[in-house]
């Protein structure tokens, strides 16, 4: 009886957490005039594909968004993931003077909120005259703390035995680094490409305050904005590379969390 | 001899751990650039007033600051948030995290990290459509009279703190599922023994050997609860209803108006706050570490 209990409670908890997703997959099939119809009902009378059409075929303003969103999270990773390998293999496996404070350093500001963080940012960018461009989004989310913690906890779990076998064996610091380290790092690096794509793709807060120029921001900003003819149909569109990514990649999503959780 | 040769191993082992900072540097390099020192140069608008000629005021600015009523509303709601929110979001994920440890139904861990997964303007368009007036709930609830409520104007509230709970539950539980998932199976075995009942398992086992994990995951729902702003921005923009005006507003508000001196000092209190609270995780997960 216990267990029947517990079952359900699982069950509708999963199924409250699936239900707006579900709600804007269903009504995007909606026509206008069914969506304006007052009453709410979940499933379409008639399955129109009006919405997808306003998005896709009439709306340039949608295309140059995502563009801008596939363009800033691209960046960021490409240079994030690299960095942030590096400084995982320093910290992990090597005990220099100050490291723990270091460590300690990255650890709060991988907890930060933006807002405790914006001043800082925001001279930096006004230092550089990157205000209002489109490295004002990219760069300081280069230098992302959380990467190197995740993989710095991956990276103390490398049997230090292999290391040193390595070493014997005349590998110096960096070969150590490009031959052995690398191709263990698999499962650490899909889970941070994830983990990392999942929050630029949703980035909210820096493009609204550093960038003025409408068209330099990213859809996640935009989206609301964009269009109201197919504006259902343009949330679904927006989450499709964001669910695929989730559901190619779940068991590395969940290794990363597990891995980013202080132990 | 060697005596001597022993201080040039340790020196030539010292010098090979330094190598460690030259992998980091790239790293450092661009934190220290964008939040370092920075940091440490907005510290001076903390401790200084005026725009151009800069004076040192002491601790004037934090009085000033609390003395602020925008910030004493936003303090007030932040701490409201954070002491329904936190609390509710804990004992549901570790509640679903026992009960989905003896389940092995996929769909159900896959469908409670969605959330977490769409983005934020996405998923805020299937939740409206479920709240404003002529959503899902309106609909049931109108079957039972006459019900009209506008949710997302009149309880905005308590619509944050569903979003906060949806959004969050799967990471939070996710973070438990793998700290129970590494405790023995022979603690069961040997608690079985002396005892039958499940839950005094879990009261008297279970929770002892998770709790520093409970205080990572209670730092890390504090943490998405100044996250929650994406969704507020999305919903209501810059200036939210009153209730919901929370400390991530007024920094960025003044950040707007320009007066960082009054930023600077609010986010040097949330600076400090939260470097505290993860020097005392630390420090107590040291302590709870099984020898």
């Amino acid at each position: 009886m216990r267990k029947v209990a517990g079952r359900c409670f699982t069950g509708v908890l999963a199924v409250i957490c699936l239900l707006p997703f579900l709600t804007l997959f269903f009504r995007s099939f909606m026509s206008l005039e069914e969506l304006g119809l007052g009453e709410f009902h979940l499933f379409p009378t008639k399955w129109s594909f009006r919405q997808y059409e306003s998005i896709l075929l009439m709306n340039k303003e949608y295309f140059y968004h995502f563009w801008n969103s596939v363009k800033y999270v691209g960046m960021i990773l490409l240079f994030d993931i690299p960095l942030s390998m590096l400084a995982g293999y320093g910290f992990s496996q090597y005990r220099f003077f100050g490291r723990n404070m270091l460590f300690f350093l990255y650890i709060i500001l991988m907890l930060m909120p933006f807002q405790a963080t914006l001043v800082p940012q925001y001279l930096t960018l006004k230092w550089l005259n990157l205000l209002n461009t489109k490295y004002s989004v990219i760069l300081p989310n280069i230098f992302h703390a959380f990467g190197v913690f995740l993989m710095t906890q991956y990276m103390e779990g490398i049997d230090k035995e292999l290391i040193e076998a390595g070493r014997i064996d005349g590998l110096g610091d960096s070969s150590c680094f490009l031959k052995l380290i690398i191709p263990l790092c698999k499962p650490a690096v899909s889970a941070l490409l994830i983990l990392s794509f999942l929050d630029y793709w949703a980035m909210i807060e820096q493009p609204v305050v550093f960038l003025r120029d409408p068209w330099l921001t990213p859809l996640s900003v935009q989206l609301n904005s964009i269009s109201s003819t197919g504006l259902l149909a343009g949330g679904i569109l927006f989450s499709i590379l964001p669910l695929l990514i989730y559901s190619y990649g779940y068991q590395d999503l969940i290794e990363g969390i597990h891995l980013s959780s202080l132990k | 001899m060697s005596k001597k040769r022993e201080i040039s191993l340790k020196s030539y082992r010292r010098r090979r751990e330094n190598k460690g900072l030259l992998f980091i540097l790239p790293s450092l390099l661009g934190v220290s650039i964008f939040y370092i020192i920075p940091f440490f140069r907005s510290l001076g608008y903390t401790f200084t007033q005026g725009i151009v000629h800069l004076k040192f005021v002491y601790f004037k600015n934090f009085t000033d600051l609390f003395q602020n009523s925008a910030f004493q509303t936003a303090l007030k709601n932040t701490g409201i948030f954070i002491l329904a929110g936190v609390p509710i979001l804990i004992l549901l994920s570790l509640t679903l995290s026992l009960l989905l440890e003896k389940e092995s139904r996929h769909w159900k861990r896959f469908a409670l990290l969605t959330p977490m997964v769409i983005p934020g303007a996405a998923f805020l368009l299937g939740f409206r459509s479920m709240f404003d007036s002529y959503g899902a709930v309106n609909t049931i609830l109108s079957k039972f009279g006459d019900f009209n409520t506008d949710f997302l104007g009149k309880h905005s509230f308590l619509m944050l703190i569903l979003i906060y709970l949806i959004k969050n539950v799967g990471y939070v539980t996710v973070i438990f599922s793998g700290a129970i998932s590494t405790i023995s199976k022979e603690y069961l075995e040997v608690f079985r023994l002396e005892s039958s009942s499940g839950i005094s398992y879990v009261r008297r086992v279970l929770l002892p050997l998770i709790a520093p994990m409970t205080f990572f995951a209670v730092v890390i729902a504090i943490m998405d609860c100044f996250k929650v702003y994406r969704e507020m921005y999305i919903l209501y923009g810059d200036i939210p209803p009153k209730e919901i005006y929370m400390l991530q507003h007024f920094m960025n508000n003044n950040f707007l108006k320009l007066n960082y001196q009054r930023l600077s000092t609010a986010a040097f209190l949330v600076v400090a706050v939260i470097s505290f609270l993860i020097w005392l995780l630390l420090r107590l997960q040291n302590r709870f570490r099984p020898e």
